[in-house]
């Protein structure tokens, strides 16, 4: 994974990174199987009764599933040489899904974010950086920049 | 910009709005919780009133609930005022809700009666509601033995009993994320 790619034990962490990846994915099937009302809307009190809290929570879910899921091979550089038509449509899904979904409902999330003020300012300081970066990888692609995109 | 930006980027918003219309409509064909949460109180309501109708002796008909059955009562309300909390601490964990997953602390609502005063037309109690680790707090309330109607001292106020259960506390009113476990 390019992300470990001058770290030691790089195949570890790589190994560990994907099924973590995986785990979350999964996980998140709880919000929509139907089951037991999860914990955290227990805890998150009367937002998780107002509309627009849970519109912006489940598409956050869904996106971020999406991107985890689609995120994930754009990082194997073996896997783009060999399918770069791939790499580039996983890539386009990516850049929407972040940019346009899982983005601005993580903001208007973190407006009530647990933790007050600093955990507001945490996510919000978070999204505008994950926006920024997909962003610049998006556009240097596109200009064919193509060691700015893979900011080596 | 890029059609290929500009189409998802509306239909993600679209998204977002249609998604808000459908758990609009869904919440108005369901009751909330307060409501649905008094509904099973008042269901208790229905108490029937102590068969004083003798056959033979001339005895006078009271109608009028008894203690065994006024305590049934005021149990329904305290049951559907805990239930929130109880909900809570039954709900299943999943270890992505938090870094670092640890059991719910005891800070369950649980009723504990009084012993009851009677009069002829009023029946006296108090609830006392432990919160675990914190201070119990006491909720005198009075019961009308002929119209069934229970008023609570709760909040500063004399209230009805669906008012009090209406203002049950939810699990993140007893500052679940700043307590630990016990």
């Amino acid at each position: 994974m390019i992300l470990f790619a001058r770290l030691p034990g790089r195949k570890f962490w790589t190994l560990a990174t994907v099924l973590i990846c995986g785990l979350v994915v999964w996980n998140n099937h709880v919000y929509f199987d139907g089951g037991p009302r999860p914990r955290f809307f227990y805890e998150k009190g009367i937002w998780a009764d107002a509309v627009w809290w849970r519109a912006a929570f489940y598409l956050h879910v869904v996106g971020a599933s999406i991107c985890l899921l689609a995120g994930t091979p754009l990082m194997f550089p073996a896997w783009t040489k060999r399918h770069p038509q791939w790499h580039r449509l996983l890539g386009y899904l990516y850049i929407n899904v972040v940019l346009w979904l899982a983005i601005p409902t993580g903001m208007l999330l973190a407006t009530v974010a647990k933790g007050g003020w600093l955990s507001t300012v945490g996510f919000g300081l978070a999204g505008v950086m994950w926006w920024r970066t997909t962003w610049v990888g998006y556009t240097t692609i596109r200009d064919g920049q193509l060691a700015a995109h893979i900011a080596r | 910009m890029n059609l290929k930006l500009t189409l998802p980027a509306i239909a993600s918003f679209a998204a977002f709005l249609g998604t808000m219309l459908v758990l609009n409509q869904s919440d108005g064909q369901q009751p909330d919780e307060a409501s649905a949460r008094v509904a099973i109180s008042a269901s208790a309501t229905n108490v029937p009133l102590e068969d004083s109708s003798a056959p033979s002796t001339p005895t006078k008909i009271s109608g009028r609930l008894n203690q065994t059955q006024a305590k049934a009562l005021l149990e329904s309300y305290t049951a559907s005022y805990t239930k929130p909390w109880q909900d809570y601490a039954q709900s299943p964990h999943h270890m992505m809700s938090r870094v670092a997953p640890r059991p719910v602390p005891q800070l369950y609502t649980r009723i504990e009666w009084a012993s009851a005063i009677e009069t002829d037309n009023q029946l006296l109690a108090t609830i006392r509601i432990s919160k675990g680790l914190l201070e119990p707090t006491a909720a005198p309330c009075v019961i009308d033995r002929t119209s069934k109607q229970v008023r609570i001292f709760a909040n500063d106020q004399w209230q009805s009993a669906e008012e009090w259960v209406k203002s049950a506390r939810s699990p993140r009113d007893f500052g679940i994320d700043a307590r630990g476990p016990n």
